[in-house]
């Protein structure tokens, strides 16, 4: 197969090209310069993406009022999990009310895929996906997040709490 | 110091972040989120990390997705011809722990090379893995070695 170019005028002045070209370039620097919030790009360090609030990240422990952990080791989302990357050890409560409580709950964010089958499992509103990503670490950080980490860190300013009411949840019988 | 040197002393500091280019060894899902790195929203090349196609002119190695035994022979390869100061990312839990997406083998990325640093999540987002590299720099905190529930009860079965 043999190409055979042939010029015309069109073709053969090539600074118009050139000059639409540096065109589009000029347009979107004066476009980026005064109109900042329409810019693409995000300066990440300085600036945040806001999450839509179903975004699923890293887990939540939710508490009770008077600030305990609403959970009560049913063992539910460590059957669920299909990553097999929660740890509960129950334990009885002095309060007659109360069956049981954790009084270990961990999860190793280095197996969780993060799907979300725990909350769907979870029939006490115990556990959520929070809006925070999952964070990174060097070797040898701290990857498996314990009950102080989950339901207390101070991301959450005091944990967040459930609006599950406890007498409506004893007449149902869960 | 001059009061001129002074004023332009932040200009003459040593800068707290270092330029890296990065090869990618990226496979699976995450790799889309890796590609992400380079596109408009997450602009890396403005924070001086840049990819690059051959690993001979790279120091940072990303890997993600599920390693074969293909696989773990170009990534094992792939280290052998990175720069000094040579780093890897792990991306992905497919690559940090082989947990349920592996194919023929469970091999994770820390059987066959040192891992620096790891990104959890499946797949983690672009902001994770920004902040993965950028720590990378930072000396590393001496934190006190904790005895985990799980550890405790896989010893004694």
């Amino acid at each position: 197969m043999s190409i055979v170019k042939r010029g015309n005028l069109k073709n053969s002045w090539y600074l118009p090209a050139i000059l639409s070209g540096l065109g589009i370039t000029f347009k979107n620097m004066i476009l980026n310069l005064f109109g900042k919030r329409k810019m693409l790009t995000l300066n990440y360090p300085e600036e945040k993406y806001e999450y839509s609030p179903r975004f699923k990240g890293s887990h939540v422990l939710t508490v009770k009022k008077d600030g305990s952990i609403r959970c009560t080791a049913c063992m539910l989302c460590a059957t669920n999990c299909p990553a097999d990357c929660i740890t509960i050890i129950a334990s009885e409560h002095d309060d007659p009310s109360v069956e049981k409580y954790p009084i270990a709950y961990e999860i190793d964010t280095l197996r969780c895929v993060y799907c979300g089958f725990c909350e769907e499992a979870c029939p006490v509103d115990a556990i959520r996906m929070g809006p925070e990503w999952q964070m990174p670490g060097i070797n040898g950080a701290n990857f498996v997040h314990d009950i102080r980490q989950l339901a207390k860190r101070p991301n959450l300013k005091g944990g967040v709490v459930s609006v599950l009411d406890e007498e409506e949840r004893h007449k149902a019988g869960i | 110091m001059s009061p001129l040197l002074e004023k332009w002393k932040d200009y003459f500091q040593k800068p707290d972040r270092i330029t890296r280019r990065v090869f990618v060894a990226a496979k699976g899902c995450c790799a889309i989120e890796v590609e992400n790195l380079i596109a408009s929203t997450y602009d890396i090349q403005r924070l001086g990390i840049d990819f690059v196609q051959d690993p001979r002119s790279a120091s940072l190695m990303i890997v993600s997705g599920w390693i074969d035994d293909s696989f773990a022979d170009e990534i094992i390869e792939n280290y052998a011809y990175l720069e000094q100061d040579k780093k890897v990312v792990a991306v992905g839990i497919c690559s940090v722990a082989a947990n349920i997406f592996y194919t023929e083998k469970k091999i994770r990325l820390a059987d066959l090379v040192p891992v620096a640093s790891y990104i959890p999540g499946c797949p983690p987002r672009p902001e994770a893995m920004i902040q993965a590299i950028l720590n990378l720099d930072v000396p590393a905190k001496k934190t006190k070695k904790m005895t985990y529930l799980s550890e405790v009860m896989k010893s004694n079965g």
